[in-house]
């Protein structure tokens, strides 16, 4: 990731790079989403948390456009650009790039087909050259060495390696990662988290779904807590992962006493 | 370097001179026609596999636009008394606009329900040449087009010898076309909304796009071997929609194995010289021939090209074993332990 360009550093002065205002999904009566608006500065790690069911991978998709966008009246700005309405392809295009939380490549291409395909010249300007120099870069970052071994034979961690290598290899402005730490071994997490701060340290901003507390109190700077579909804590790991409501939700009622 | 180029050339090469030599070893009429269907079902079946095979649709549509490239010359020729070759270019963009027509339920539509309507579309296509015998001929067809000529030489002297030529070139630029294109980031991008379309538009890759291109290429094809077949049989009837052809089609893309470019190629010519050999049994040519591709899928689910990359992997392990090669990405050959190649060296038998 060596040439990517840092961010700028007054972080506070500066306009949300990702301004979330309004956004809702809701499933016939049930609101999986409700109401959820944060803002994402350039070049944060910011935390995404909150119990099973509580509609993080559903933010996660109507973010991203995919599979579906959220319900109308939310606005998604990234840039100060709504990006609502659009294709998934064509957000991903702008600059948000998500991963799933099951760890999903194309099985049927090896490890270097599934990131060139990633790496397409229109997505990269028309610039094949420019494209297979990112493939190798992205690759490298992630610590995947045989690029011509099939996806479909690869371990569960350099799956998940992959995943990462095929989201980093367009330059994303937003990186939405979807519990990348899930059944890893502690020595393996700690290694997600190294290269986590290594593409972060490149100037990818990330939002990070976690269970694991652990990575999201070393990684990020400040986090959101969702119960509900609604954003129930904010504020930095420490705080909010003492507020009495989030430990409620994780617990159930009688969990703070 | 030398070497790549080599191994990248070598199997085009023998490719064309097999073709070349072919008609040398099969001279009379009826063989020459046997090898120029297997030629016209190779060019048709690659075209399908782009769609049916690469991309994982169940585009039924494609005998659709090898019949409208097959009306589409013949109505050409026959009316306007234009060149068969003029006839055979306009034949792939008429048989790629139909294309369009045929793309538009993929839209909406995923998984078998793209088959059903792609095969209503070539059922419709049958009632429009009933529907329009002013100028299609009705049932009765377009009769008596003229041969294909190339300067002085007509293609059906010497026992078609002129359409076994074009056919074999036909061949050859369809395999070199669509394998350049499986190779290619259009390609891969097809693979990769085949195995999984979420992660594939999260990952910028345009759906509606790259299928409709795959689409329109994969019925040109078509369209120009529809154009081939109605010069060749100098007749064109509403056959060509039939489900005779969709049937024998797909069993050649699953003998020889989907997604396989030669797989393709030879299960074609395994499908027409066995229906070629088993003509005069009646029903036992639909039953052996179904009997083979059962027992074949069956061991192989990949086709006959599965069984060769089965038995391509066997020898790499052999050699790998030998010390003489064995590639390290190729897993199978590196899942063979090294133990038993040892136990073989002279020394431990002493």
């Amino acid at each position: 990731m060596g040439g990517v360009a840092a961010p700028p550093a007054d972080r506070d002065t500066e306009a949300p790079l990702l301004s979330v205002r309004g956004v809702s999904k809701t499933f016939g009566k049930l609101a999986a989403v409700r109401d959820v608006s944060f803002d994402v500065r350039s070049g944060e790690v910011f935390g995404l948390a909150g119990p099973n069911g509580a509609g993080k991978s559903t933010l996660f998709n109507v973010l991203t456009g995919v599979p579906f966008g959220p319900d109308p009246g939310g606005h998604v700005l990234l840039r100060g650009q709504d990006v609502v309405g659009r294709p998934g392809w064509s957000i991903t295009r702008a600059g948000l790039v998500r991963t799933f939380q099951t760890e999903a490549v194309f099985d049927d291409l090896s490890v270097l087909q599934n990131v060139r395909v990633c790496a397409s010249p229109s997505a990269l300007g028309r610039r094949g050259r420019v494209a297979e120099d990112r493939v190798r870069e992205a690759l490298e970052t992630v610590g995947l060495t045989d690029g011509d071994a099939p996806a479909k034979q690869l371990s569960l961690v350099d799956r998940k390696r992959l995943m990462i290598a095929t989201a980093i290899v367009s330059r994303p402005s937003v990186l939405l990662l979807d519990e990348p730490a899930a059944g890893l071994e502690p020595q393996d997490q700690d290694q997600l988290i190294d290269l986590l701060r290594t593409i972060n340290a490149a100037g990818v901003t990330i939002i990070l779904v976690e269970h694991v507390l652990r990575v999201l109190r070393t990684l990020c700077g400040r986090m959101i807590v969702l119960d509900a579909g609604a954003v129930i804590a904010g504020g930095a790991p420490e705080q909010v992962l003492a507020d009495p409501a989030v430990v409620q939700a994780y617990l159930g009622p009688g969990g703070a006493a | 370097m030398a070497i790549r180029v080599l191994r990248l050339l070598l199997p085009w090469v023998v490719f064309a001179v097999v073709l070349a030599v072919l008609p040398g070893m099969f001279t009379s009429a009826h063989s020459r026609l046997v090898l120029i269907q297997a030629l016209l079902y190779g060019v048709l079946a690659v075209s399908w596999n782009l769609t049916l095979g690469l991309a994982g649709i169940f585009n039924f549509a494609q005998i659709a636009f090898f019949g409208v490239g097959a009306y589409s010359s013949a109505i050409l020729v026959d009316r306007t008394g234009m060149s068969p070759w003029l006839a055979m270019a306009l034949a792939a963009v008429s048989a790629a606009l139909s294309a369009c027509v045929a793309f538009l339920p993929v839209l909406r539509l995923r998984g078998i329900y793209v088959g059903l309507a792609t095969y209503v579309f070539s059922q419709l296509c049958i009632y429009l040449v009933l529907g329009q015998s002013d100028l299609t001929g009705g049932s009765n067809g377009i009769v008596g087009l003229p041969d294909m000529t190339l300067g002085p030489v007509n293609f059906y002297d010497h026992n078609r010898y002129g359409y076994y030529c074009l056919g074999a070139v036909l061949l050859f630029a369809v395999c070199a076309v669509f394998l350049a294109i499986s190779r290619s980031r259009f390609g891969l991008s097809l693979v990769a909304l085949r195995n999984n379309e979420q992660l594939a538009a999260s990952r910028g890759i345009r759906r509606t796009r790259q299928q409709f291109l795959a689409f329109v290429i994969g019925a040109a094809a078509a369209g120009v071997a529809g154009s081939y077949n109605a010069f060749l049989n100098s007749v064109v009837s509403t056959d060509v929609f039939g489900f005779g052809y969709l049937t024998i089609l797909l069993s050649m893309i699953f003998l020889g194995g989907r997604s396989s470019i030669p797989g393709t190629v030879v299960g074609a010519v395994v499908i027409t010289v066995l229906n070629d050999r088993l003509s005069g049994t009646g029903a036992w040519q639909q039953v052996v021939t179904s009997a083979i591709i059962l027992v074949v899928l069956w061991v192989f689910p990949e086709g006959l090209a599965g069984a060769g990359r089965l038995l391509w992997r066997r020898v790499a392990a052999m050699r790998g074993r030998d010390g003489t090669g064995g590639s390290p990405t190729d897993t199978t050959a590196a899942a063979v332990p090294l133990e038993p190649a040892a136990a073989h060296r002279p020394a431990d038998h002493a």
